[in-house]
């Protein structure tokens, strides 16, 4: 059996189906591919169910903190099955959205693993042997997975990945979370949240390293005061399971004392590997570099009418990320002109307790660039919102160009932070300056007004500090 | 069947073009082989003809226009028939960024062009100047900012962003300065100073706003400044010079002359072809080039001949100079020098030298070095000839004609060995030029 398309894409993460319905959009004929649910990582292993988990580690500390807001809520407490329900239960509504928008596009879901077979051409193996797709044009969006530490091997159950951290059977009272960066981070929230004893192992020497060095150091003060324990700037050496627990040795990154941590779980949240094998891809003559698809800037792979966007082509591991190449792929296949992705504005947002959210460079990244900037702060603690809502303060910082006051970088850390990051986000892609942000009204009473004061802070004309 | 046809590869290193003019308008038909354009490469002018036969349906682009190799140019079908499809689709292409940027001079004006139909219906081609239509100015924050900042009327400025906006790299682009990273020692500040009054900004040359123009580059301009760059920074250069007694070839010249009567006349120049041609046959070592992981021997001199023209430079070439006439040289580098300035010269000649001459004697030099013209392994700079004293062999001061000539070789390929026996069998041949007659 075979089938003949324009476009085939394997994988339908939101690189994979947001380029499916682009083309589709454009008169194209679609094949998408997919061996697992539809919707990828994102909406089955990543963003969303954290983001329901988290969602439930939220509703039970505003139940546990309700007498500050003179409600009455008696016996407190959770079904940890049911949050973990109720999480699998979102990512499955979603994927069916997703199911739901290929089958309106007329596009075709196959069932399946595929493997490039030579130029434009992809077999697919599924339930129902083997299929072939010929295509003009194939975009590669299969994603990425956990890496894994040597020494360190993920067995499932001592030693997890995120997938596991998704769907445990039951809360652990201990877990260590090795690396700080946005997934270990939104782990350690939800599960100390919960009231696990957790540590958290990162060899460089903060939290959140991506993000800049203030945020870094907001998020430390805010995890402290949660009880979460922080061990920056160790490595881990070995990590042995037993029947109860885990036992972990760390060593300092600097060299020194070894040091032994215990728990019932060790995550491990150490950064991503594409999912580049059995692909076909060194078969038809593409590099896979550090175990990622190579693509060069306008995403093609060097052979012609295969494309690779997204995670697999370790560049920024952003869902929304993958959907803008997606866009600007699908476009270019379909002949309408695109901009190519502009990865100097696309905002990065973690769902920790308290939330970050970025856009830019971080302070540190504009010095050493040789960028003269000015810097702007402000709390959202003295805010009327905040102070009503009872939130963790946190504050907005803005860098400015000293010369033009052109948006160099926005960093938050704060309430509804993961929203207000768009208005920074278009000031950067559209050019507002300073002074056109400052002169912008925002809304009272807002979490915004922050950022209009902290952008106003720069220039020493922040009002309420 | 009608079919977009698109620019055609016509010099070896073209990347893009300018057309220069139709020759053909819309309507015409046209046979095989008929000359349809000119088309402004980085070499020289070129012609730019047809293999198929039909009629020119739409000409895609209009005179001034820099065109990609291989965008879009016209389509040519038969009489009547329905281009629709292919218009949009062949404006899809220059729309991104196949090409098209309409020439410099008549960008803010925005004069409708007869011949610019993919002006009108591209999806995405910037919107006219927008101070043009009248309304609002449709800059970013940031583009006003730099526009104060740079002293740009931002009305001149043509805008790249969605609907015509313009953006920073527009009034960059104008600035002529890239975004650079600021050469100001970075400070870091929590208070600054009020926000009233834009500090003053980079200019692309400070303390001359407004003393200087900036002319785009043509593409002659920036072949020369490409290859050259490479020559100077990639090939080894070391120079040898020497001079001779040029009287025998001054009197060589006038005896010529006078047997050619009216038909032509040898210069001093047509001489030191034939000279270096037949050095070169002598001393084949330095007929030749670095090819990276091999050296190559070429076994025909051809001789390209340094000519300044008020656009640039170009080198046409000689072919097999030591096998022709020296009357045969003396027409051909006329011709040749005539064509290169109405840019009228094709591909085939102004390539493929072996070793290149370039003579500023005219200009009045006493002597200098020059860049070699990759890939050959040498150049011969030439400079005037100056009356002053020599010691003969006896030891008797008389007068001489000195002219001194300076050799740049690629040291990968050509030793200080080879290229003196180049020099001294040229000092030979040309201090007894009746062996060029030979």
């Amino acid at each position: 059996m075979s089938i003949n398309c324009d476009l085939c894409i394997i994988g339908s993460g939101p690189g994979g189906y947001v380029a499916a319905i682009r083309a589709a959009q454009r008169g194209l004929s679609v094949v998408c591919i997919e061996r697992e649910e539809l919707g990828g990582i994102c909406l089955n292993w990543g963003c969303i169910p954290t983001k329901a988990l988290l969602r439930s580690a939220e509703v039970l500390e505003t139940c546990q903190r309700a007498e500050e807001f003179g409600i009455t809520v008696e016996n407190v407490g959770f079904d940890f099955d049911a949050i973990i329900k109720r999480s699998r239960g979102v990512s499955a509504k979603i994927s069916k959205g997703v199911a739901y928008l290929l089958k309106k596009n007329k596009i075709q879901h196959v069932k399946g693993t595929g493997k490039l077979a030579g130029a434009g051409m992809v077999t697919v193996t599924g339930e129902d042997g083997e299929q072939t797709i010929t295509a003009k044009d194939i975009i590669v969006a299969t994603g990425a997975r956990a890496r894994s530490l040597p020494g360190i091997e993920v067995d499932g159950d001592r030693i997890i990945a995120y997938r596991e951290a998704l769907t445990l059977k039951n809360r652990p009272e201990s877990l260590i979370v090795l690396g700080a960066g946005a997934i270990g981070v939104e782990f350690a929230s939800f599960y100390r949240s919960l009231g696990t004893e957790v540590t958290i192992v990162e060899y460089q020497d903060r939290l959140v390293p991506n993000e800049d060095a203030e945020i870094s150091a907001e998020l430390l003060r805010a995890y402290r005061k949660r009880g979460i324990k922080i061990k920056t700037g160790f490595g881990v050496t070995s990590a042995t399971t037993s029947s109860t627990g885990v036992s972990v040795q760390i060593e300092p990154a600097g060299g020194g004392e070894a040091q032994t941590l215990e728990a019932e779980k060790l995550l491990v949240s150490v950064g991503i590997t594409g999912n580049v094998e059995n692909l076909g891809l060194e078969d038809v003559g593409i590099d896979v570099e550090r175990g990622f698809m190579k693509v060069g800037p306008d995403l093609r792979s060097g052979v012609d009418g295969i494309w690779g966007i997204g995670d697999v082509t370790g560049g920024i591991a952003l869902a929304h990320v993958a959907s803008a190449e997606a866009i600007y792929v699908a476009e270019t296949i379909a002949g309408h002109h695109a901009e190519p992705v502009d990865y100097s504005t696309v905002p990065a947002c973690t769902y920790c307790h308290p939330e970050i959210a970025s856009v830019g460079l971080s302070e540190e990244k504009a010095l050493a660039e040789g960028i003269a900037i000015k810097v702007g702060r402000f709390p959202f603690g003295p805010l009327g919102k905040t102070l009503a809502a009872g939130e963790y303060p946190g504050f907005a910082k803005f860098i400015w160009r000293e010369d033009n006051g052109a948006l160099v970088g926005a960093h938050l850390i704060g309430p509804a932070v993961t929203d207000l990051i768009a208005e920074p986000t278009l000031a950067k892609s559209t050019e507002v300056n300073a002074e056109s942000l400052i002169n912008t009204i925002h809304a009272h009473p807002t979490f915004a007004e922050a950022l209009k004061e902290a952008a106003e802070d720069a220039y020493g004309l922040a009002i309420h500090i | 069947m009608a079919q977009i046809i698109g620019l055609p590869k016509l010099s070896p290193t073209m990347e893009e073009g300018v057309l220069v003019r139709w020759v053909k308008q819309e309507g015409d038909a046209v046979e095989p082989g008929d000359l349809i354009a000119e088309v402004e490469t980085d070499k020289a002018n070129m012609d730019f003809a047809l293999e198929d036969e039909g009629v020119l349906l739409k000409l895609l682009v209009g005179a001034g226009d820099t065109v990609k190799l291989g965008a879009p140019v016209l389509i040519l079908g038969e009489a009547g028939e329905d281009v629709s499809e292919l218009l949009a689709e062949a404006q899809a292409q220059l729309a991104g960024g196949g090409a098209a940027a309409p020439a410099q001079a008549s960008a803010p004006a925005a004069a409708p062009q007869a011949a610019a139909p993919q002006a009108a219906a591209a999806p995405r081609a910037p919107a006219a100047s927008p101070a043009a239509s009248g309304g609002r100015l449709l800059a970013s924050p940031l583009a006003k900012t730099l526009a104060i900042e740079l002293g740009i009327d931002l009305r001149t400025v043509e805008g790249s962003g969605p609907g015509g906006r313009i953006v920073e790299r527009d009034v960059r682009a104008i600035a002529g300065s890239a975004p650079a990273a600021q050469p100001a020692a970075p400070v870091a500040t929590s208070s600054g100073t009020a926000l009233a009054v834009v500090p003053p900004g980079p200019l692309a040359v400070p303390g001359h706003d407004g003393e200087y123009v900036d002319k785009p580059l043509t593409n002659i301009r920036r072949t020369i400044a490409e290859r050259l760059t490479a020559a100077k920074r990639d090939i080894p250069h070391f120079r040898l010079t020497t001079s001779f007694e040029a009287g025998p070839l001054l009197a060589f010249r006038k005896r010529l002359n006078e047997l050619m009567g009216g038909k032509g006349k040898v210069t001093i120049n047509d001489l030191l072809i034939k000279g270096i041609a037949l050095a070169l046959r002598r001393v084949p070592d330095a007929n030749v080039a670095f090819m990276g992981d091999s050296i190559r021997y070429f076994t025909q001199v051809h001789v390209g001949v340094a000519v300044a023209l008020e656009r640039g430079l170009m080198t046409p070439v000689v072919r097999n100079a030591d096998l022709k006439g020296l009357g045969v040289i003396s027409n051909e580098v006329k011709d040749l020098v005539g064509r290169a300035k109405d840019r009228k010269l094709k591909a085939h000649e102004i390539t493929g030298s072996t070793f290149t001459i370039s003579n500023l004697g005219m200009f009045g030099i006493d002597h200098f070095d020059a860049i070699i013209n990759p890939p050959e392994g040498a150049i011969l700079a030439v400079g005037r000839i100056v009356k002053q004293p020599i010691i003969d062999d006896d030891g008797k001061i008389g007068l001489g004609q000195r002219m001194s000539m300076t050799m740049s070789c690629d040291h990968r390929v050509i030793d200080g060995a080879v290229g003196a026996r180049f020099l001294d069998e040229l000092v030979e041949l040309l201090e007894s030029p009746e062996s060029l007659a030979l």
